[in-house]
């Protein structure tokens, strides 16, 4: 048993011969809601994508459970059980709304299924309206629900959630994050968060990180990263 | 003139599946595939030798064709698709690779070919099977053959199997999902490499199984396969390039206009036009593509269909 669940030691990485993340050091306690935050460009979703292997890594490793998981493919970290909703093209537009739930849980038993679906579209009543419609016609906040959906159609072990909120209601924001919390307390989930919205993730997270241009700025108790005296103001703009 | 209707019909068939074949190899990979040309050639072999040397009707070979020019894709893939797709090479790259294997292939088919001549003293270089074809009706003095008929059922199968597989199966699915957003497939837990897979098998499939038709419609050699490519070209190209079923849609007109553009244009001009035959469909594609742009599967057919009355 490690405590991490995931875990990257002296990341560096980015696009081809880009290099965007600088000797990243990020852990994921098992259980914990992990959030991280920092400016536009800071290398959030790189880090994402470094975990799940559509970065290109030149440099450290990528450990999932105990495990060094640096070289093995996007589609078999899916199968560990590692879950991302990306921050784009996180639907299949050509595809209906159940379409795109069912390849969700392309994964998983064809029993489970059907009953699945069931249970997101209750989540999301406002997609039920359309599940025969091709997602490529669905609003920003209805896809968004939609990309939701689809990652939480499988019980994965880790759910990394890049920029959940954007286009969302504050309403339907506090009820996703009210789920999120609810199901790491039902089993044993962890939770990545990368949010732009740094307010409301860091009031839910146990544990922060904020990343400034490619490197890890602060990391530890989110608290006290909402009051500190200079990044919140400097990098989240929380002034209060 | 029923004869040579159902002929444009036979010939038509097996353009629109080896058409849908280059289209679906196309949009699950973004190679577009000259290696067809080959892969239908030795469906014809497949179905001419088998027949020649085991006897029996040749609609007993149509799935050993369809099986032979299957497996050539998976060796397109396997050798140098594969690594290709890995390098994310340009669709230059991948398009001029095609070419280096449909000529590999091609070389292949010969020594085949003069080896059916050498040893079974076969004319293999150059083959008409239509006699081969049993007689299903005759009007007259006018003979109709099997294979307008079995070559039309089976695009209009092969039409409802990709329908339905792509939208009915969990892998078809899948395919469809890989082919719009790999990222998305790949993070959802979809091994593209097997979508590629299976694209280059089906696609060569649909070349065989072309090939295996069109072997009793037209005469066979080796390079027959050169000489319609840009008939598929033009079939697949008029589809769209972005729908297997507008592609087969494209293919069926192309080769009709082909067919009977060539015969009206003979009777009119004479005979000497059938030297520039080729031409026929490169011209309608040009035409169809100045209405539609981007092909027959951005048509709105409800909308052209209204226009002239009928109701969907
Ligand atoms: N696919 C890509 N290819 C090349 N460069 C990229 C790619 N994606 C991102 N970048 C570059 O990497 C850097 C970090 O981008 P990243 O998306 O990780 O930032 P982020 O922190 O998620 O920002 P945001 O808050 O705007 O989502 C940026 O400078 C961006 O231009
Ligand atoms: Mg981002």
């Amino acid at each position: 048993m490690t405590e991490n669940i995931v875990e990257t030691k002296n990341l560096l990485s980015g696009y081809g011969k880009l290099k965007v993340l600088f000797d990243v050091n990020f852990k994921a306690r098992k259980n914990d809601i992990t959030v991280v935050v920092g400016p536009n460009g800071a290398g959030k979703t790189t880090l994402l994508n470094s975990i799940i292997g559509l970065a290109t890594i030149h440099d450290g490793s990528v450990i999932f459970d105990g495990q060094d998981v640096t070289k093995v493919p996007p589609h078999k970290k899916a199968k560990l059980g590692i879950a991302y909703l990306m921050q784009m093209g996180n639907v299949a537009s050509t595809l209906t709304v159940e379409e795109n739930l069912r390849v969700a849980g392309y994964l998983m038993p064809r029993s489970e299924v059907n009953d699945r679906i069931q249970e997101i579209l209750e989540m999301f009543p406002r997609l039920k309206e359309f599940v025969h419609r091709k997602a490529g016609t669905l609003s920003g906040g209805e896809r968004r629900m939609l990309a939701i959906g689809m990652a939480m159609m499988r019980k994965p072990k880790v759910l990394m959630l890049d920029e959940m909120s954007t286009d969302l209601a504050p309403k339907i924001v506090k009820q996703v994050m009210n789920k999120i919390v609810e199901l790491r307390d039902q089993y044993d989930l962890s939770v990545i968060l990368v949010e732009q919205n740094a307010k409301k993730a860091l009031e839910i997270g146990d544990y922060a990180y904020l990343l400034v241009s490619g490197t890890v700025r602060y990391e530890g108790n989110p608290q006290e990263l909402l009051t500190h005296p200079k990044f919140a103001k400097l990098y989240l703009g929380i002034s209060e | 003139m029923i004869e040579i209707f159902t002929r444009a019909i036979a010939y038509s068939g097996g353009i629109a599946l080896a058409a849908a074949g280059i289209t679906l190899i196309y949009m699950a990979t973004g190679t577009f595939n000259f290696a067809h040309a080959s892969k239908v050639a030795w469906g014809f072999y497949i179905v001419y030798a088998m027949m020649s040397l085991l006897g029996g009707s040749p609609y007993y070979y149509v799935i050993p064709a369809a099986l032979f020019s299957a497996f050539l894709g998976f060796v397109t893939y396997f050798f140098v698709n594969r690594y290709l797709l890995k390098r994310k090479a340009d669709m230059v790259t991948l398009m001029m690779s095609t070419l280096g294997v449909d000529l590999i292939f091609f070389a292949f088919l010969n020594v085949f070919a003069d080896y059916l001549t050498e040893v079974y003293k076969l004319s293999a270089r150059y083959f008409v099977m239509e006699l081969k074809d049993p007689i299903i009706m005759r009007m007259g003095a006018t003979e109709i053959r099997a294979v307008p008929v079995v070559s039309f059922i089976s695009v209009i199968l092969v039409t409802i199997g990709i329908y339905l597989f792509m939208t009915r199966t969990n892998f078809g699915i899948a395919m469809r999902t890989t082919i719009e957003n790999p990222e998305l497939a790949q993070v959802l837990g979809i091994n593209p490499e097997k979508i590629y897979l299976a694209a280059w098998l089906l696609g060569g499939g649909m070349a065989g199984l072309s090939g295996a038709f069109l072997s009793l419609t037209i005469s066979g050699y080796p390079s027959v396969g050169m000489t319609i490519l840009v008939t598929l070209f033009a079939g697949s190209i008029v589809g769209g390039l972005d729908s297997i079923i507008a592609s087969i849609l494209g293919g069926f007109l192309i080769g009709m206009v082909e067919q009977l553009g060539t015969y009206s244009l003979s009777v009119a001009l004479g005979g000497w036009i059938c030297a520039y035959r080729p031409i026929i469909p490169m011209v309608a594609m040009v035409i169809t593509l100045l209405f539609f742009p981007r092909g027959l599967a951005t048509i709105d057919w409800k909308k052209v269909l209204g226009k002239l009355g009928v109701k969907i």
